[in-house]
């Protein structure tokens, strides 16, 4: 067929209709001096053929009204309705009559054959014209997913390099400091000198590596992109105190915010809901590494936890809880809230921070995933607020039995709790460098 | 030292990433025995009960989050550092997933390493 075609096989021009024979005998001689080959139609047969030529000939003549279910069929139908038509016309055809065998080159019946043959040529530079542009776009589109295997490969040999380069230089490190600290025998104050300097470099290289793998994940950040289906399970099927999963997460980030000199601090009162506390994690761990890398020296970013007012007596709304993570940052404006939740979208003014724009993503898959949303709101002091929102009783409201299906489904295991299980492939973290599933909490 | 002669198994597919860790731990009175990958690990752990692990998380076979959960399965008691160049705040995640007490990236000053060991064991005893 003509829009896909991107080979060099001859063209094929169906015809139909009515024409005196040397009319006839001009059509196919035009057909077969552009280098086509002919299909005679019937009016019978032309629907079922009208799909495998490249150009079709309207023998208009005195009967249109015949042709007309063919020219409807052609226009119907995507992989044909852009097929050039050539219409054959008599001198007595009205425009009334040609006009709803669709657009095409006219030609009159009585004709010198010099018309036909320019008719032709026309029709076919028009397909051998589709045809180089089909083929190009395609050669295109084969680059451009050779390019981004190429990005791709880039990015994980770099991670990967980056972390056999870690190793190297931890023995580097491990060796220098032994020596310097006499794990190896004596040392003299020259020789110390020495040590350090090697210790000071291995450091700084390895500090240099980071800065390489997160330059590969900003130049390409669709690259990092996980599949959605990175967090497929929801287990609602236990109620668990939000505070101390806050607080679980907010501990796992004390260094890091006393390196930045940032007062990290979840203040909580012990809210209990269903969720899948592995999901809720992951959405925290994103929002609260994202406050971390925003947020200035000096700066706070606060966990609260706080329940909405319950519904009065026979309203449907249900009571939500909202996880919020509060930072003292340079906060998100307005215009761009609904944005930053795409993935791999990050602000220009964020350029220089590491990250991937895939953090946000993953809070709002995991909102949804708990019947919920994500809200952004401006902090007091002009920093972000951002609020995991969800029910606090997902368990016997609407969600429950799809989200109680979902989990049963996507689970291989049995025992509810499937991050416990060190069997569990999804819960467990692969073993392969490669798999990108990792990048997902920056 | 916070108390001497703990028992400290190391485990690592890296020989070169172990000796160094082994060679200060030693010199500072420790036990110490090593590993090359989990499953041996593990091995240990059943039959030695250390006082303190620390894990490589890439490692062939069981990465270190799988090695380190089966580890607090058998003794919760025994404290367990996961010791990885994965830098990301996935592997973090993870470790904590798994159970881990301490999360440290290579490559770490071997003095730093003894200090968090010698910490943990310290609130542990």
């Amino acid at each position: 067929m003509t829009a896909e075609r991107v080979d060099d096989a001859p063209f094929t021009v169906g015809i139909v209709g009515e024409a005196a024979p040397g009319v006839y005998e001009h059509v196919l001689a035009a057909v077969v001096a552009s280098g086509a080959s002919a299909e005679i139609w019937t009016e019978a047969n032309a629907l079922a053929r009208r799909a495998s030529v490249d150009a079709v000939v309207f023998l208009v003549g005195s009967a249109p009204r015949r042709l007309q279910p063919i020219a409807s069929a052609l226009d119907r139908d995507p992989r044909t309705r852009g097929v050039p038509r050539v219409l054959v016309v008599d001198a007595a055809t009205t425009a009334a009559e040609i006009a709803p065998l669709g657009a095409g080159a006219l030609v009159l019946a009585g004709a010198r054959r010099e018309a036909f043959m320019e008719a032709f040529s026309r029709v076919t530079e028009q397909l051998r014209a589709r045809v180089d542009a089909a083929r190009r776009a395609r050669a295109e589109s084969a680059e451009l997913g050779e390019l981004e295997r190429t990005l791709a490969d880039i990015q994980g040999e770099g991670a990967s390099l980056s972390h056999d380069a870690r190793v190297l230089f931890g023995v580097i490190l491990g060796y220098a400091s032994n020596l310097r600290d006499g794990f190896a025998g004596p040392i003299t104050d020259e020789q110390r000198r020495h040590v350090l300097s090697i210790v000071e470099a291995s450091n700084d290289a390895a500090a240099l590596l980071d800065r390489y793998v997160a330059a590969l994940r900003r130049v390409i950040p669709a690259m990092s992109e996980p599949p959605r289906s990175l967090v497929p399970r929801v287990d609602v099927r236990r109620e668990h105190d939000l505070g101390e999963l806050a607080r679980g997460t907010v501990a796992l980030f004390g260094g890091v915010a006393a390196a930045k000199g940032i007062r990290l601090r979840a203040d909580t009162t012990g809210v209990r809901a269903w969720c899948d506390a592995m999901q809720i994690k992951q959405a925290l761990v994103n929002l609260i590494a994202n406050a971390l890398k925003l947020t200035p020296a000096g700066g706070a970013v606060d966990v609260v936890e706080r329940l909405t007012e319950p519904a009065p007596a026979g309203s449907t709304a249900r009571r939500e809880v909202e996880l919020v993570v509060v930072d003292t940052g340079p906060g998100i404006p307005a215009e761009h809230r609904a944005r930053v939740f795409e993935r791999g979208v990050r602000l220009d003014r964020d350029r220089d921070t590491p990250g991937s724009g895939v953090g946000l993503t993953i809070v709002r898959d995991v909102a949804e995933m708990h019947h919920g949303r994500v809200r952004i709101d401006e902090a007091p002091g002009g920093g972000a607020s951002i609020a995991l929102v969800f029910p606090v009783n997902l368990r016997t409201r609407s969600g429950e039995s799809r989200a109680v299906a979902a989990a049963a489904s996507a689970s291989p295991s049995p025992s509810g709790e499937g991050s416990d299980d060190a069997s569990s492939q999804r819960s467990s973290p692969p073993s392969s460098p490669r798999r990108r599933e990792l990048r997902d909490f920056e | 030292m916070t108390r001497a002669a703990a028992h400290v198994l190391l485990v690592d597919d890296h020989p070169k990433a172990l000796e160094v860790f082994e060679l200060r731990l030693k010199g500072l009175g420790h036990r110490v025995t090593i590993a090359n990958n989990g499953e041996v690990a593990i091995g240990v752990v059943e039959r030695d009960r250390p006082d303190l692990v620390v894990l490589d998380v890439t490692m062939p076979e069981m990465n270190g989050y799988q090695a380190c959960r089966a580890i607090k399965r058998i003794d919760p008691a025994i404290a367990v550092i996961i010791l990885t160049a994965k830098t990301e705040a996935a592997d973090r995640f993870w470790a904590s997933q798994s159970g881990a007490d301490e999360f440290l990236n290579k490559p770490i000053d071997p003095a730093l390493l003894v200090q968090k060991i010698e910490a943990l064991l310290g609130k542990s005893s």
